[in-house]
């Protein structure tokens, strides 16, 4: 039976995630006994062409290029799996959706006229089917490990969307909004990185986006009984998931709220 | 039935439990917080401090005295030892065309802990009835129970969110210990007026420097114990409440607590009782082995309650009020006792500070009016 395939593709993005899967170092060399990679730009020059098992897509769609290349990869890929707060929700670059793009673009660039760009940044879920979504900005190593298990035995990967609160429970952190007074993201925000932040004893920065129930009209009212104001608010869920819809509709709220 | 150690005796005690091969838990102050930890003797204990609770809140101030047991409860219970938030069940192995099955290493220290509370121990009896009362049991926790060894430190500074007077948990403690004690300041000096549990804690206590209390020391543990009662932080009136929450699952105060509530279930995993777990397999990329590992869960989660395609406590109300309704009322109608043992971590450990024992007599009201 031949090996199934798999393919990492990136789009608007920074490069941080497919290194995660590079950063597999111990076991990397299992991941090739499973399965042939057939595209992997950071990897190798080699390329297989497709059809694919499995496309890993890095990077948000924002060029024409980009939107005609993501319909080719998902007609050549079984199962399409989107990696990264880019590929999953625009990433940081979706910014530029709340902004006059043509105005950056005139004060950032010499040429203004080099510059081919959409005036969005958007998560390939707006383009195609994805079947999977691997959060984070980057991707935790172990996830995408635990995708690509679940995925060669056709089982259900082990990708929870409970809130950072209880990876941080499980691994013996003290709240440290409730012990410190720091703000924290966590109770938004979906798990997976294993609580990191709070573990170093930083309130979480909502990297993973969105967990399966965002109340952010409560945390808000506790975040500004710690004394952060309206604009940090709105900063820390304009971040790595400005685009995602839990952290976009809760952002607007407090802009209009606030008058802002 | 009793006995007095000095404070250096207690560390006599440590050094007997480590020579039976007990790996010794006792609360020492981490990242500004107190847990129970691995210790070697007594002077890595959180000798000093003192923790303000409030809802929402926790912080640890220095005492005015060296008092080794001058707080109230630690963030973790004696849940995280007995019944760890993450824990192998088996594993296997694939052979040819058969699969072969391992159960999970066991740890093999033996479990021992100093200072655990009242309350804790309550809620220790409450997992023995859970876990193993029934047909099937926990192996795992069974295992670590058998072995382990419980010496009590009974509260005499109750906190601000405590309720154990309520619950009838504290706060002296009366069961399921081997050794307890309250610790006392007599003459200038530390002194762990104590009594015994069980013949396992006498046999331990013979090899450790000892004599008897007098009238006076039994005394003053009396009045520090009652004292205690006197102090508690918080009250909850338990009379007819089982029944009206079970008649009340229709009521405004689930949609408003539900305003407040983030649903990012820090309660259930503070909680001592909370016992829900979910079942996760892995396996190895090649397929050769898999393993089953056993998490703690919560009710707040929406995969708690996915049954028949979705979710049916999809709310934020739902889940609120499953978890307050099980804790105090289904509890009661399951395994005979509240799930409740009045710890006050649900209350402290909230983000935002959401505090049944204020929001259930509100709730009351509401109906009364
Ligand atoms: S530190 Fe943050 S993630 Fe951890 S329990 Fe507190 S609010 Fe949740
Ligand atoms: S419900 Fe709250 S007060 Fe009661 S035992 Fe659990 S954590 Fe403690
Ligand atoms: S309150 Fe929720 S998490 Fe706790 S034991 Fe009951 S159902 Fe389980
Ligand atoms: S009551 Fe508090 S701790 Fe429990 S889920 Fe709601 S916000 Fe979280």
């Amino acid at each position: 039976m031949a090996k199934p395939t798999l393919a990492v593709w990136k789009f608007a993005s920074c490069d941080g995630c497919q290194l995660c899967l590079l950063d597999l170092e111990d076991e990397l060399l299992d991941i090739a006994g499973a399965i042939e990679i057939a595209h992997f730009a950071e990897a190798t020059t080699a390329h297989v062409d497709g059809p694919y098992s499995v496309s890993l897509v890095e990077g948000s769609v924002t060029t024409q290029r980009e939107l005609e290349r993501i319909q080719s990869i998902r007609q050549q890929s079984e199962t399409l799996v989107a990696i990264g707060a880019c590929a999953t929700a625009g990433g940081i670059q979706a910014l530029k959706n709340l902004a006059d793009v043509d105005e950056f673009i005139e004060l950032v660039y010499a040429t203004p006229s080099y510059i081919d760009s959409l005036q969005t940044s958007t998560p390939i879920s707006a383009h195609v089917d994805v079947e999977i979504e691997v959060r984070g900005c980057p991707v935790n190593k172990y996830q995408l490990l635990e995708l690509v298990g679940a995925l060669l035995v056709g089982r259900k990967p082990d990708l929870p969307t409970y809130p950072v609160c209880i990876e941080c429970k499980a691994r013996g952190v003290s709240c440290v909004m409730v012990a410190s007074g720091t703000p924290c993201l966590g109770p938004v925000t979906q798990a997976g990185c294993g609580a990191i932040c709070p573990a170093f004893d930083r309130g979480c920065y909502g990297c993973f986006g969105p967990a399966e129930t965002v109340n952010m009209d409560s945390l808000a009212t506790r975040w500004r009984e710690l004394g952060v104001d309206d604009e940090r608010l709105l900063r820390s869920l304009r971040t790595f998931n400005a685009g995602a819809p839990g952290f976009a509709e809760a952002a607007s709220s407090i802009e209009t709220s606030t008058g802002g | 039935m009793s006995f007095v150690l000095v404070r250096s005796a207690l560390d006599q005690l440590v050094q007997v439990l480590e020579q039976d091969g007990y790996d010794v838990y006792g609360p020492v102050v981490v990242d500004s917080a107190i847990r129970y930890q691995l210790v070697h003797g007594i002077d890595e204990l959180a000798i000093g401090v003192r923790d303000v609770q409030g809802p929402g809140h926790y912080s640890l101030v220095e005492r005015s005295d060296d008092a080794m047991f001058g707080y109230t409860v630690g963030v973790a219970s004696l849940k995280d030892l007995f019944f760890p938030p993450r824990r192998a069940v088996w594993s296997s192995v694939r052979e040819g065309g058969t699969l072969r099955f391992e159960p999970a290493e066991r740890p093999e220290p033996k479990i021992a802990v100093i200072g655990a509370r009242a309350c804790e121990l309550a809620a220790l009896a409450i997992h023995d009835t859970v876990l193993l009362g029934g047909e099937y049991k926990d192996a795992d926790y069974l295992r670590r129970r058998t072995d382990s060894f419980i010496v009590s430190v009974d509260c005499t500074e109750p906190g601000e969110v405590c309720f154990c007077g309520s619950m009838g948990t504290g706060p002296a403690a009366t069961t399921h210990f081997d050794l307890a004690m309250t610790e006392l300041l007599v003459d200038g000096e530390w002194e762990y007026v104590g009594r015994f549990g069980s013949e396992r804690g006498e046999r331990i206590l013979e090899r450790v420097t000892h004599r008897h209390p007098d009238q006076i020391e039994i005394s003053l543990v009396r009045s520090a114990v009652s004292g205690a009662s006197d102090a508690m932080g918080r009250e909850l009136s338990t009379v007819g409440l089982p029944e009206f929450l079970a008649s009340h699952r229709e009521h405004p105060a689930w949609a408003d607590i539900a305003q407040r509530c983030l649903a990012c279930g820090n309660c259930t995993q503070a909680c001592p009782t909370c016992f829900c777990v979910s079942t996760l397999d892995t396996a190895s990329l090649d397929g050769s082995r898999a393993s089953r590992e056993l998490r703690w869960d919560s009710c707040f989660s929406l995969d708690f309650s996915f049954m028949g395609g979705r979710p049916h406590r999809s709310t934020i109300d739902a889940r609120y009020r499953q978890w307050l309704t099980h804790k105090l009322s289904g509890w009661v109608e399951q395994f005979g006792t509240s799930g409740c043992v009045g710890c006050g971590r649900c209350i402290t450990w909230c983000p935002v500070g959401i505090d049944f024992t204020a929001e259930i007599p509100k709730m009351m009201e509401r109906v009364d009016a």
